[in-house]
């Protein structure tokens, strides 16, 4: 044993502050569901999620050029990918948008700042993430209700639906996966790059691809689907909770 | 209590910062150094943009990285060029903030209306920050970082593009809050922190050179610091500060170790012991 090393014991008042800390802690509730809806309504109010005239534009332009693609697709009879494109196509309203938030918030320097912030934007992104989805999925099923409405193509209507719910389901959990827990705002831009680089490699030799999504099981694709809705859903729930409980109360109080 | 030990801080082979030890209490704390000197680094480190290379920092004995959100809900942090939405109006833009930083509906508008009056605000608080001087900028991220109420406020340059009266409502503004709270301020305008500090950090060869009060550091030149006619014969160490213009021709601002007779003896400035650290930059 060497004698020379010099063993500090804790004095009362770290004792106390730790003793303090473990019952603050473990004593906490854990908000339900409904307290944290009213808190997310409280201090995320909708007009926070997309402001400013750049949000508002590029939003419409995104849902434009979809609409324009989906007709596009729908009124080609030749289209034979139909089911790849569905999967690749329907998680880009919310990529784009997700790439044009951070890019504006770094181009103006606002992400460093936002990073000291309590939240880290991380609650607004959860939240976008939430509407962009149900966007997408709106999207989606407009894209497939087109798609199937072409009589010379003979799209199955839910096939297509459930290929292009899957793509945005994927999308939006591997997001989740990444960005929740990554500190830096560079791990919002690689789910898109991932899923950029997976669509090209896919466009390469799309007919495996586009061959696979039209003869996948629906009870398969369902099951998925459902899984991935059931991870979106807890990822988001254990975000908002984890936030809440670390982020204690109002400092200035 | 905010405590650094042993922070190191390299980007690939380049040591910005090494072996910062500081232990900072409640009061006003000056970081001075030239540009380029890690002031930024240093106080990025502080606010958890960076992680140090080596070391840790701990806020009540706590490793800040650990504390998270916690830590981050009594940390105000004013960058050096400040984001901002310009399409927002002051009062949006803060209220957006106080979102983010989990403050209350209620309380938020109180404070901002505050602070706004504070920096003198509240008459342009309805503008778009677009339509914003650069002091009025400068102003509305003041406001920002002091948002939250927070026990440890980090600013970094925060007087660059102030004018005189500006710089003056700042400091007081600071002063006022000083006494619960730390605040640090990286500057490399030395007379911001001359009648501001309570202690003054000097950062050189990537680590604390100098660190105490304003009044020990100038000690370091009383006796030394003369005014001196140009044709003056002067010894051979004697350091030549500032070249001042009078009616009676240019007067030199002038450190010397050996006493010059005939010359009129000046009080030291921190900006003295500036120049004599890290010398004219021609």
């Amino acid at each position: 044993m060497n004698k020379n090393i010099k063993i500090e014991y804790p004095n009362e008042e770290i004792i106390d502050h730790s003793i303090q800390k473990i019952l603050d802690t473990s004593m906490q509730n854990i908000p339900s569901g409904s307290v944290i809806r009213h808190r997310v309504s409280e201090t995320i109010g909708f007009r926070y999620l997309f402001f400013g005239m750049k949000d508002t534009l590029s939003l419409i332009l995104i849902c434009v050029v979809i609409l324009y693609m989906s007709l596009f697709l729908s009124m080609n009879p030749e289209y034979s990918y139909i089911y790849l494109y569905g999967f690749i196509l329907s998680p880009i309203p919310f990529l784009l948008f997700q790439c044009l938030s951070v890019w504006k918030d770094h181009s103006i320097g606002m992400t460093e700042t936002k990073l000291t912030f309590k939240y880290r934007g991380k609650e607004v992104m959860c939240t976008q993430m939430i509407i962009m989805t149900i966007a997408s999925i709106l999207m989606s099923t407009v894209f497939s209700v087109l798609c199937s409405m072409n009589p010379a193509a003979e799209i199955p209507l839910f096939q297509l639906c459930i290929v292009n719910y899957l793509g945005l389901l994927l999308y939006s959990v591997g997001t989740l996966l990444i960005v929740l827990r990554s500190v830096s705002f560079l791990a919002s831009y690689i789910m898109p790059m991932i899923w950029m680089f997976v669509s090209i490699c896919f466009l390469f030799d799309p007919q495996p691809v586009n061959g696979f999504l039209m003869t996948l099981p629906r009870p398969a694709a369902i099951i998925i689907i459902f899984i991935s809705l059931l991870v979106y859903t807890t990822l988001l729930i254990q975000e908002y909770r984890s936030i809440y409980r670390s982020g204690g109360e109002y400092a200035a109080n | 209590m905010l405590r650094i030990e042993h922070v190191s801080k390299r980007y690939g082979k380049k040591e910005v910062l090494k072996d910062i030890n500081l232990e900072i209490g409640p009061g006003i704390y000056g970081i001075i150094a030239p540009n380029g000197a890690g002031k930024t680094t240093l106080m990025k480190l502080i606010a958890t943009l960076l992680f140090p290379t080596e070391g840790s920092i701990y806020w009540n004995e706590q490793e800040i990285l650990s504390l998270g959100a916690e830590y981050r809900s009594i940390l105000g942090y004013m960058p050096q060029k400040p984001g901002y939405y310009r399409n927002y109006t002051a009062f949006d833009f803060l209220s957006y903030i106080a979102v983010l930083q989990g403050i209350p509906h209620d309380a938020a508008e109180e404070k901002i209306r505050t602070l706004l009056t504070r920096v003198n605000l509240d008459p342009d608080d309805r503008k778009k920050l677009k339509n914003y001087s650069g002091g009025m900028l400068q102003r509305a991220a003041i406001v920002q970082a002091l948002l939250n109420d927070p026990k440890l406020i980090l600013l970094d340059e925060p007087t660059a593009g102030l004018d005189p009266g500006e710089r003056v409502n700042f400091r007081n503004m600071l002063h006022e809050m000083s006494s619960d709270r730390i605040i640090l301020l990286s500057t490399h305008i030395v007379s911001d922190i001359e009648t501001l500090a309570d202690r003054v950090i000097f950062l050189k060869d990537q680590t604390v050179y100098v660190n105490d009060t304003p009044a020990n550091i100038r000690s370091i030149l009383d006796g030394k610091i003369y005014a001196v006619p140009q044709d003056y014969l002067l010894p051979h160490n004697a350091k030549v500060l500032e070249e001042q213009p009078s009616d009676n021709g240019t007067i030199l601002r002038v450190c010397s170790n050996k006493p010059l007779p005939g010359c009129k003896l000046l009080k030291p400035t921190l900006e003295d012991v500036y120049l004599m650290i890290y010398g004219i930059r021609k």
